[in-house]
């Protein structure tokens, strides 16, 4: 049976979607929960057992509009990670979505997309 | 009997203080304050970007003491987890179009001097400085469970900041001292 997570967003933290059967991951809203470990734990786990899969591809829509901190450094080691397989040739697009008029947000992707050698990271302006 | 709050109400009127906040602070009682204060940004009509960065701000300030405020009380809880209030005072105002925040909580006299070394680097750092060290931090590995965000909250309110940091340290006794915390930030930006 392949990994399906849904989680409804709160005040403090995201919409998570992980969809392993169709490839897919998506978050929404804010993250500024206090124990951000161990929200993030359960996904790592499963990020870390699908990359490390015979997979064919990944999308992740990232459709946040605003994370603290130390959200920032759970998504940057995702990110690593999937840029990691993604240098090993699996297909990885990340879909960066923000307002046009967001400039944290998109100055965000700006330095998360430097850091990425492989993956395909587009920044899509949603207005 | 009714209070005479007279004094009160003057000096935050004299401070352009709108919220001001005294007491237990713990990870669930900042989602209410949260709240209050983007309910406040929307009712003055903040525009997106200078909302965004005083909310910023407000929350890795309020993290900040959170985690490391040398107050803190432990609550063992029946999970296991155990449940920390830290004490502290937060006020939030503004000055026509600069909002300020400004924290205070207490911390063991021994993180002095790393804190006052930390902040005095980021205020000689501009915008693009920060930015590149923003990346750097991030990049780090970091292996301290205490750390959760490897010293990024410091710098991203030192990005969001119009003005350099202040702060000041004033002792409580031989292993504690009230530590405040004064951050500027205009609206438009930095200059």
């Amino acid at each position: 049976m392949s990994f399906r997570l849904e989680r409804e967003k709160t005040k403090t933290s995201p919409y998570i979607l992980i969809d392993e059967e169709k490839g897919y991951i998506r978050f929404e809203g804010e993250s500024y929960l206090e124990d951000i470990l161990s929200f993030f734990r359960e996904i790592n786990e499963w990020l870390a057992k699908y990359l490390a899969s015979d997979f064919s591809s990944l999308t992740f829509d990232f459709a946040m509009e605003y994370f603290n901190s130390s959200t920032t450094k759970q998504i940057y080691n995702m990110l690593r990670a999937m840029d990691m397989s993604a240098a090993g040739g699996k297909r990885i697009i990340v879909n960066w979505i923000a307002a046009g008029d967001d400039d944290m947000l998109i100055e965000c992707s700006e330095d998360f997309k430097d850091e990425m050698e492989s993956l395909e990271f587009n920044l899509v302006i949603n207005d | 009997m009714i209070l005479d709050m007279n004094a009160y109400t003057g000096m935050i009127n004299d401070l352009n203080i709108n919220i001001i906040y005294s007491g237990p602070m713990w990870a669930d009682g900042l989602k209410g304050l949260a709240e209050m204060v983007k309910a406040h940004l929307e009712v003055d009509d903040v525009p997106g970007n200078a909302a965004k960065s005083v909310f910023s701000v407000f929350v890795e300030q309020v993290t900040n003491m959170l985690m490391y405020s040398a107050g803190k009380e432990r609550y063992p809880q029946p999970d296991n987890e155990t449940f920390a209030v830290s004490t502290g005072l937060l006020v939030l105002g503004h000055k026509e179009k600069m909002y300020f925040i400004q924290t205070r909580n207490a911390i063991k006299n021994q993180s002095i001097n790393l804190i006052k070394s930390r902040i005095d680097h980021l205020n000689t750092l501009d915008k693009k400085e920060l930015r590149k060290f923003y990346k750097e931090q991030m990049r780090a590995d970091n292996d301290n469970p205490e750390s959760q965000g490897a010293g990024l909250g410091l710098i991203e309110i030192a990005r969001r900041a119009t003005a350099p940091i202040e702060y000041k340290f004033d002792s409580i006794n031989n292993e504690l001292s009230h530590f405040t915390m004064y951050v500027e930030i205009a609206q438009g930006g930095a200059e």
